[in-house]
């Protein structure tokens, strides 16, 4: 389909950036209950920093454009006066990303541990 | 605390977020808060909810949603205002880009503001703004008419003043003012001022005390009280160089010794800034009715309407037969007798509010006119910039957002223009006032103030909306993706393009011709007016007053005035000389009433004959040039030996002498005088008035004044040489006598027709521009269309059609858009000069050959307009007009 300069010049825009890994994750985590507030709540709570909720959209947003998440509107509750909820799941590419990522991330750390090993 | 979150930054998410993404993010946001409600508490709640909303508003411009939604989704009002900074911002970087389109548009943007602009600051100062008195609408003018006497006007008199204040509750107070003109001496030169003589409540109807010192009381205006003045600031400042201590100091008025009691405000204007000193006036209520040309000026009283004052004063005229034994009802309605309340800013207007409406008309259209060109201007520039716009929209760009491009940008030259045209405006507004006919009212009223400015305001707003309106219209009408494919082919789709163009020439046509109807009425009055036989000679006359004030007896004036005419005959370079209580072409120091004819008696209920008078001496005619028809001319011994005798003009012997007035005579004051010569008729109220019966005595009839006589001097050299020498020979005779406003006849007579010819300049610059703003615009609009038709043109060509016949082609077609135009232009004249008939004179409003003149004329301009880009279109070489196209 594309041709390979492009396909490379794709996966240079395609990284994820530290909050959008995160992100990610936790939008994995919660399964079919991914929303702005949980995906908040949840980065705030395991990855022990505040997170205004601005960067979360910002994040969800970003992977959305990457195509690693897809998002439709969900039902609306008596919490948030009646609103409708953006729902978000994790598309293929972005589970196979995650697990791009997770590889580099432990090689990268095989490499520490063997190098404080012999050190 | 509340359990709702706060309110500001919500409003201010409103604003600035996506209306799309707005329903979830304030649900999120509420959930959050509810959370962290039971969680922290309520501080805790509110201060995390505000961070929050920052770090949206700061992300915003992410949080477009990644499917493609139809841009018709509405942007919050917030990104509107943003982008329409954008948009201005990229208008007026387009606009420098193409600095000679730039200049050309706003330059004649300013050209058509500014014109309207200094027009209605005259409008304003002069007809909308109230007067400068407190609560001045509630001031008004009784005045009485009698046109069965022949005078429409006759203001007010002293008996039906006094008359009203007794009886009229709707009008208090009501003071009476006539006009003076006083000699002043002592303290400075001879000087002659105009005053108005005014009853002490005229400071109260006009709300207005003097400055310093005191305002007249009733002691002041009883017969026989010591003389007091109050001077006008001007006076105070020019003649007694703003003294602080001038109250009670002296001054000499006619003569007589007066106390200078107070001096009124800087602004204080009553009733033209010419006039300089107030004195008090004297009315004897036991006097009767006295004589008309008094002004009667009241307040309405509090709560009082107009119309309840109106039917007050008018049911009070049923009362002048009890207050007057001499009119009875029936001689009342022998004059046609009627009365009026005025406002007094309506009688102050009255003679310019036609003209003034009319001039602004005139320079409306020109606006329109310019307004047409710019709006061409902008067609060509939109369709060049078709293809940008189509790729922008089929990018996502809606047709509101490709309008606003079109509204930046003519937004952008409009306030330039605007700008540039209260600019234009300030210096031609001085320039109307400086060089405007002196009957103008008001003037000093007229400036640039907040009035005019949101005025030009709202004509530059109402300028942009149209202009960018216009090839907004035009462009969003087509399909977008035709346009791309189209290119710049297409003549079929050609004449359908073309229509709004053709639809601006026929209005600019229509309307040049009307301003050039308007213009040529005008100037056919004007010939009209000149080829009018005024009766006297204008050329190498010169005028000047002389006042003697009332000094002495009539013999001692009779022996004076003749003196002077004997210093100024030995002056050299004099022919003659004569003097009169009246110039022609002056219309003061008249008195009209009714006489009694000897041949013709007539019962005691009947009116007499109505005619006017004065006093000349001998060599009044001469001077003038007035023809003597009949019998002698006046005699110094006629004046010498107090002879009962008077002359008549050819009207008064034709209408009421039947012509054969010589040996008869006319009764005035209580003498019989005898006619024994007939003179010539002069134009005394001006040229367009028709002539008037007219009486002439000798100065030595005690029934005519002679306080101030007219000098003419006819010199066979510049009349206006001679001033120094005149002044030197009144000088001669007696010192103290003040010489005033020496003018030649010349001026005099150019200054009668001040305010036509004034009209009729302005109207002639407005109806030129409009011919070659017209013009202008005809020949881009052609030449552009032709360009558009290059390839065809080029195909008819190459097929071997003669080059004449496509020029004639393109003449012809652009002639008859033009012809419409003409047809158009000539319904509309038809329809609209019936409001310049007040201004012409001897030319009927449908005047034909004016008309057809000017439909000529302009036909003849359009075809030469026309006729050079046909001849391009026909010099086109078909083989690079197709290359081009290919």
């Amino acid at each position: 389909m594309f041709s390979k300069r492009e396909h490379i010049a794709m996966s240079k825009d395609q990284h994820l950036g530290e909050l959008e890994e995160l992100a990610l994750l936790v939008v994995v985590a919660l399964g079919g209950d991914a929303y702005g507030v949980a995906v908040q709540r949840r980065l705030e709570r395991d990855g022990r920093r505040r997170i205004a909720l601005g960067a979360v959209y910002a994040a969800l947003d970003r992977l959305q454009r990457k195509g690693y998440l897809t998002s439709e509107l969900g039902e609306a509750t008596p919490q948030r006066g009646g609103r409708r909820k953006r729902m978000f799941a994790a598309t293929p590419a972005g589970l196979r990303e995650l697990k791009n990522v997770r590889r580099t991330r432990e090689r990268l750390w095989h490499t520490v541990e063997a190098a404080e090993g012999s050190g | 605390m509340s359990r709702r979150p706060p309110l500001v930054p919500r409003a201010v998410l409103w604003l600035l977020v996506p209306s799309d993404r707005l329903d979830e993010i304030e649900g999120d946001l509420l959930e959050l808060f509810q959370v962290r409600l039971e969680e922290s508490g309520a501080w805790r709640a509110r201060l995390r909810y505000l961070h929050d909303v920052l770090s949206i508003i700061r992300q915003r411009r992410r949080l477009q949603p990644v499917r493609p939604m139809p841009m018709s989704s509405r942007p919050s009002i917030g990104t509107m205002f943003l982008n329409a900074a954008s948009e201005l911002k990229h208008a007026t970087r387009a606009l420098l880009q193409r600095p000679s389109y730039t200049l050309v548009a706003a330059l004649t943007l300013a050209l058509g503001i500014g014109a309207n602009v200094a027009i209605f600051t005259v409008l304003n100062g002069v007809l909308l703004k109230p007067l400068s008195f407190p609560d001045s609408e509630r001031i008004v003018e009784v005045h009485h008419h009698a046109p069965g006497l022949n005078m429409a006007e006759m203001q007010s008199a002293p008996g039906m003043v006094v008359q009203y204040r007794k009886n009229a509750r709707s009008l208090t107070p009501m003071a009476g003012a006539l006009g003076r003109q006083l000699n002043l001496t002592g303290g400075g030169a001879p000087e002659r001022v105009r005053a108005m003589a005014v009853t002490p409540e005229l400071f109260d109807v006009l709300a207005t005390r003097p400055a310093m010192g005191r305002a007249f009381t009733d002691v002041d205006a009883q017969k026989g009280a010591a003389p007091v003045v109050v001077l006008m600031h001007g006076l105070w400042q020019s003649r007694f160089g703003g003294d602080p201590q001038v109250i009670g100091k002296t001054v000499q008025v006619n003569g007589q010794s007066a106390e200078i009691v107070g001096v009124m405000p800087r602004e204080f204007v009553y009733p033209d800034p010419r006039t300089s000193m107030l004195v008090p006036l004297v009315i004897d209520p036991t006097s009767g009715f006295g004589s008309f040309g008094m002004v009667g000026l009241a307040r309405l009283g509090p709560g009082v309407s107009l119309d309840s004052a109106r039917t007050e004063i008018t049911q009070l005229q049923q009362r002048i037969p009890e207050w007057f034994p001499g009119l009875t009802r029936q001689v009342l309605d022998g004059f046609n007798w009627s009365v009026s309340v005025t406002p007094l800013r309506e009688r102050v207007v009255a003679n310019v509010s036609s003209t003034l409406w009319i001039l602004f008309g005139t320079v409306g259209l020109v606006l329109l006119i310019a307004g047409a060109n710019v709006a061409n201007l902008f067609l060509v520039r939109a369709e060049s910039r078709q293809h940008e716009f189509a790729v922008r929209a089929a990018l996502g760009a809606s047709r509101g957002r490709i309008a606003t491009t079109f509204l930046a940008e003519s937004l952008v030259l409009a306030t330039i223009g605007g700008a540039a045209g209260l600019l234009l405006a300030l210096g031609a507004a001085e320039m109307l006032v400086a060089y405007g006919p002196a009957q103008v009212p008001r003037l000093q009223d007229v400036r640039i103030d907040p009035t005019v400015v949101a005025f030009t305001a709202v004509l530059t707003l109402m300028s942009a909306v149209a202009l960018g309106l216009l090839p907004a219209l035009s462009v969003a009408r087509r399909p977008m993706a035709a346009t791309v494919r189209e290119g710049s082919r297409g003549s079929t789709s050609g004449r359908a393009r073309h229509r709004l163009r053709h639809l601006l020439i026929v209005t600019q046509v229509a309307m040049a011709l009307v301003l050039l109807v308007g213009s040529g009425l005008m100037l056919r009055s004007a010939a009209r007016l000149n080829a009018v036989d005024p009766g006297f000679a204008i050329d190498g006359v010169l005028t000047a007053g002389v006042s003697l004030g009332s000094r002495g007896d009539r013999a001692q004036a009779v022996n004076f005035y003749h003196r002077v005419l004997d210093e100024v005959a030995t002056l050299p370079g004099v022919e003659a000389v004569g003097a009169g209580s009246t110039l022609p072409i002056g219309a003061t120091g008249l008195t009209g009433s009714n006489l009694a004819i000897k041949s013709k008696p007539r019962a005691e209920t009947e009116v007499g004959a109505f005619a006017m008078y004065y006093a000349v001496t001998e060599g009044y005619f001469e001077t003038l040039g007035v023809r003597l028809l009949e019998g002698r001319a006046p005699a110094r011994e006629d004046s010498e030996q107090q002879r009962a005798v008077a002359w008549v003009n050819q009207t008064f012997a034709r209408q009421l002498f039947d012509n054969r007035a010589i040996g008869d005579a006319i009764r005035i004051g209580d003498r019989w005088l005898e006619i024994v010569g007939v003179v010539g008729d002069i134009r005394t109220f001006g040229l367009r008035e028709e002539p008037r019966p007219m009486a002439y005595l000798p100065i030595s009839d005690t029934s005519v004044g002679v306080d101030v006589m007219q000098l003419a001097v006819r010199t066979n050299g510049a009349p206006s040489s001679l001033a120094t020498a005149l002044r030197a020979a009144i000088d001669r005779v007696d010192a103290s006598v003040p010489l005033t406003a020496i003018r030649t006849m010349d001026d005099l007579v150019s200054a009668s027709v001040a305010q036509l010819s004034f009209a009729m300049t302005l109207l002639g610059i407005a109806a030129a521009l409009s011919l070659v703003l017209g013009v202008v615009g005809l020949y881009g609009v052609i030449s552009y269309i032709v360009g558009q038709r290059t390839a065809e043109i080029g195909i008819r060509l190459a097929l071997g059609a003669r080059p004449a016949r496509v020029r004639a082609m393109i003449l012809r077609q652009g002639l008859s858009v033009a012809a419409i135009g003409v047809v158009v232009g000539l319904l509309a004249a038809l329809a609209v000069t019936r409001l310049m008939a007040s201004m012409l004179f001897e030319v009927s409003t449908r005047d034909p050959l004016t008309f057809v003149a000017v439909a000529l004329l302009l036909t003849l301009v359009s075809a030469l307009a026309i006729y050079f880009p046909a001849r391009r279109a026909s010099r086109i070489d078909p083989v690079g007009a197709l290359r081009q196209q290919g």
